[in-house]
């Protein structure tokens, strides 16, 4: 995904427009999400958890910021694995950080706690 | 050797229009001023049935540098699906009301993709990835911003072809990796794309 942004800052270099920095860092999250659809065998959801585990790991330790969406996802993932307790985690970190998804989030976390209620 | 490739990948992308169309009209996109963006899975006009999740799993990243708070898309994805809706036709139906009531985001970006996917020819093949998308304020309804992109990557024999081949991500195919730069084709180009949003260090100059 370095790569891809490189390649993009080229592109738009040699039109003539703007390029600048990266707010954010990006690892395994569109690959992993793409492969969820287009081959899911290669990316079961323990898979999917170890990967958006390590972008978080690595967003955290870089000077690039967790994007929006990165621990939503690994909620979700962990949401299915029946991992409840770590997905509410998760729904929690993301709504603190972005709070703009609080709507969604808090109906995330609601789904969370009702399937754990069971 | 990045050098190299970048002005090689460069060299065999074909861009529209960047820097040579008329900036568009953002009164109406100043006026609403969105934070959060709802990318709904993009309806299919190409013949290959993975070019909505694969062009959809492209647009986080461009939105989000642009400044712009994404909804998730794949949880967005599944909680459509688990209401009724399969079919990104049916979800672009969706009434503006329920969206924002359930995903809580300021604008909806609704794409159409028209073509997807390689076509094999004599001697190189192409790779397409042509779409149109619009931006429709969630709370109002209006038409904030429309656009498209036709990115083509055209193959070229030999040592190029293989320097590009080396940047793009070998996990996914190449269809994939053009609908990436299709993305940012639609959304990053200044005087076409969206606007800086709000979580931008440049949020409020885009030239007027």
């Amino acid at each position: 995904m370095k790569r891809l942004l490189l390649l993009a800052g080229c592109l738009f270099a040699l039109a003539g427009c703007q390029t600048q920095r990266s707010l954010y860092y990006w690892g395994n999250y569109e690959t992993t999400n793409y492969l969820a659809y287009s081959k899911p065998e290669k990316v079961p959801l323990e898979t999917q958890r170890e990967k958006l585990a390590e972008d978080l790991e690595k967003a955290k330790g870089s000077t690039l910021a967790v994007h929006p969406g990165l621990h939503a996802q690994l909620g979700y993932v962990c949401y299915q694995l029946g991992r409840l307790d770590e997905a509410i985690r998760e729904f929690t970190a993301e709504k603190t950080l972005f709070p703009e998804s609080v709507a969604f989030m808090d109906r995330m976390i609601e789904k969370a706690k009702g399937v754990a209620s069971k | 050797m990045k050098t190299f490739v970048l002005l090689a990948a460069a060299g065999v992308f074909l861009l529209s229009g960047c820097a040579t169309l008329p900036p568009k009209n953002y009164a109406a996109f100043r006026q609403s001023n969105p934070r959060s963006i709802l990318v709904l899975p993009p309806v299919n006009e190409s013949n290959e049935v993975i070019a909505p999740y694969s062009l959809l799993t492209t647009v986080t990243r461009p939105l989000s540098e642009l400044g712009y708070y994404v909804i998730p898309v794949v949880m967005a994805d599944h909680l459509l699906k688990e209401n009724g809706m399969s079919l990104p036709a049916e979800m672009h139906q969706a009434p503006l009301e329920k969206l924002r009531s359930v995903f809580g985001a300021d604008a909806v970006l609704y794409i159409t993709i028209e073509k997807y996917g390689s076509k094999y020819q004599l001697v190189a093949s192409n790779t397409m990835v042509f779409a149109r998308a619009k931006l429709v304020d969630a709370r109002t309804g209006t038409e904030l911003w429309q656009g498209r992109a036709d990115t083509t990557y055209g193959g070229q024999s030999g040592l190029i072809e293989a320097l590009v081949e080396q940047v793009m991500n070998k996990l996914v195919d190449q269809a994939h990796n053009v609908a990436a730069m299709a993305s940012l084709q639609l959304l990053t180009v200044p005087g076409q794309g969206l606007l800086k949003g709000p979580r931008h260090p440049e949020f409020g100059k885009d030239p007027r």
